[in-house]
């Protein structure tokens, strides 16, 4: 039905092509396939390693396996993030022109896109490999900050969901007029909360070196992770602002913040209005 | 590059054509809720482990005191801010279910990948209890009376009452008295002290103590009760936490 839909509405190949993908699924398959096959291969090397050579932390082999492995996953992240973002950063419009609607739709797209498969990897993080966490610490006794599943998740998974959210801020506020020229805060919040998870790594180890040994996952110690997980309600505001920056694209029914050549934003009636009666 | 001229109004928009327009805001839809359905499984699933994870880890834990009375109070905080956003916003009436379905996914793939693939913890120890009946019920009295107050008052009641209702059956046969060596232990006691849990302080722990056993049954519909009120405290102070989050101008934040 959408395709006799789309070749009713649409005159030509590439219009019906362009219509049916202003969101490029290609984009969302792909970013997810890589995150889907980094944290699958990092479950593998943990399902070799960690029983055989990851119980000892003073072991020579706990320092081939894990440490290493640890060095190298930062090495990693480093050049991840140095690239991502450089490359986001150094081929930026340094001053965002009036854009047609369907480009910034299409960039709105990518956007999307993006906020896809940084909510994917927050996934893999948060919800896959804490909960993991929690089944090798009931039963593993701590003897160190580097444990296998702390190495993958704190330092392997976090900063992979880390890079992803702030690529795709800095794609909004770099590529978006309506981003550029303000700064969403929403946006801010879903992004620099679950960074701040990783702030909250050194409390935990912190609490759980002088404090608390033996791990119980509802501690007290662990309610700094739950409180920053609320803050991914902040994709709720962004959602709200998406649908409303949607709307207007699509339709051309109002005008919104625009950054202009002068760094100066526009403003619209309606928000002029919004702010009034605020 | 010189800057080009800015219009005083978008001359026209992307699509012309009300087809047009709905298939793009139809696969902005599909995107979103896709997007949704691994947001809430990260967000309620990490809210759930390190608020009331240990509770549902594994059998024994599942008693008749604490499961039973902290599992709903706290679990509903999530869903209950979710529900304002969705339905003042989008109106829609499944944020409860959503989560609901969202948790019971995200538990059982960390259950059998990890507890029991990794730990090797039998899935029968630490199986997940479901929360999509409390779920439903919380959506159902949204729909039925369009009031905040009221499904927090009735949909905080059905949802403490139904946690325990549909998990019952799950747990009940975890339950059942046994005689180990002349000490009366529960099944769910047997495979605690079996599976040794050696980096907690709870390995070699009776959660049911003498006083929930002595008064048989009756603990469990105390607990029960008193989760039905606190739900619908906490519910009603969720939504306007959920509220707090779909406000746009952020007035205290500027004067702060």
């Amino acid at each position: 039905m959408a395709e006799v839909i789309r070749a009713a509405a649409c005159g030509s190949e590439s219009d019906k092509l362009e219509l049916g993908r202003w969101i490029p699924t290609t984009y969302i398959i792909v970013g997810s396939a890589i995150v889907a096959m980094i944290a699958i291969a990092l479950r593998i090397y943990q399902q070799m390693y960690a029983w055989t050579v990851g119980l000892d932390a003073t072991a020579p082999e706990f320092q081939t396996y894990w440490m290493n492995f640890l060095y190298a996953g930062f090495v990693v992240e480093a050049l991840a993030a140095t690239g991502i973002w450089g490359y986001l950063w150094m081929t930026r419009e340094k001053k965002i022109p009036r854009l047609e609607a369907r480009e910034e739709l299409r960039r709105l797209g990518v956007f999307t896109a993006m906020i896809f498969v940084y909510v994917f990897a927050v996934f893999w993080a948060a919800s896959f490999f804490a909960e993991q966490d929690a089944s090798w610490h009931q039963t593993v006794v701590r003897d160190t900050a580097f444990t296998p599943s702390h190495i993958v998740l704190f330092y392997m998974t976090f900063p992979m969901y880390i890079i992803l959210g702030v690529a795709a801020y800095l794609y909004g506020r770099t590529r978006l007029p309506r981003f550029a020229a303000r700064h969403s805060l929403p946006w801010i919040i879903a992004v620099a909360g679950p960074f701040m998870l990783l702030p909250v790594v050194g409390y935990n180890e912190w609490a759980h070196s002088y404090w608390i040994l033996e791990e119980r996952f509802t501690a007290p110690v662990h309610w700094w992770f739950t409180f920053f997980a609320w803050t991914g309600f902040g994709l709720g505001g962004l959602l709200l602002q998406a649908c409303d920056y949607l709307y207007e694209l699509v339709t051309g029914k109002a005008q919104t913040y625009t950054a202009t050549g002068s760094g100066e934003p526009q403003v619209d009636p309606a928000l002029a209005f919004e702010r009034e009666v605020a | 590059m010189a800057a080009l001229p800015v219009p005083e109004a978008r001359p026209r928009g992307a699509f012309t054509r009300p087809e047009d327009i709905r298939q793009a805001y139809r696969q902005f839809d599909i995107v979103i809720a896709a997007l949704l359905f691994f947001l809430f499984m990260a967000l309620y699933h990490v809210f759930w482990m390190l608020s009331v994870g240990d509770w549902d880890f594994w059998t024994d834990w599942k008693d008749r005191q604490w499961w039973v009375f902290l599992t709903p109070v706290v679990s509903i905080a999530m869903p209950a801010a979710a529900q304002y956003i969705f339905w003042e916003k989008f109106r829609l009436p499944f944020a409860g279910t959503l989560l609901a379905v969202c948790l019971v996914v995200a538990t059982w793939i960390n259950r059998v990948m990890n507890m029991s693939g990794w730990a090797y913890f039998p899935l029968n120890f630490v199986w997940p209890v479901s929360m999509i009946a409390s779920g439903i019920a919380l959506d159902a009295t949204l729909v039925l009376t369009r009031s905040y107050l009221l499904m927090s008052i009735f949909g905080g009641f059905f949802w403490a009452l139904l946690f325990y209702l549909a998990n019952w059956p799950l747990m009940a046969a975890f339950s059942l008295p046994v005689d180990v060596n002349g000490v009366l232990m529960s099944i769910a006691d047997v495979q605690g002290y079996h599976y040794i849990r050696t980096g907690t302080p709870e390995y070699l722990r009776l959660i049911d103590r003498g006083t929930l056993r002595s008064f048989g049954q009756e603990p469990a519909y105390v607990s029960v009760a008193v989760a039905m009120f606190l739900s619908a405290v906490v519910c009603f102070v969720f939504v306007m936490i959920g509220r707090a989050f779909t406000k746009t101008q952020f007035s205290w934040l500027k004067r702060i």
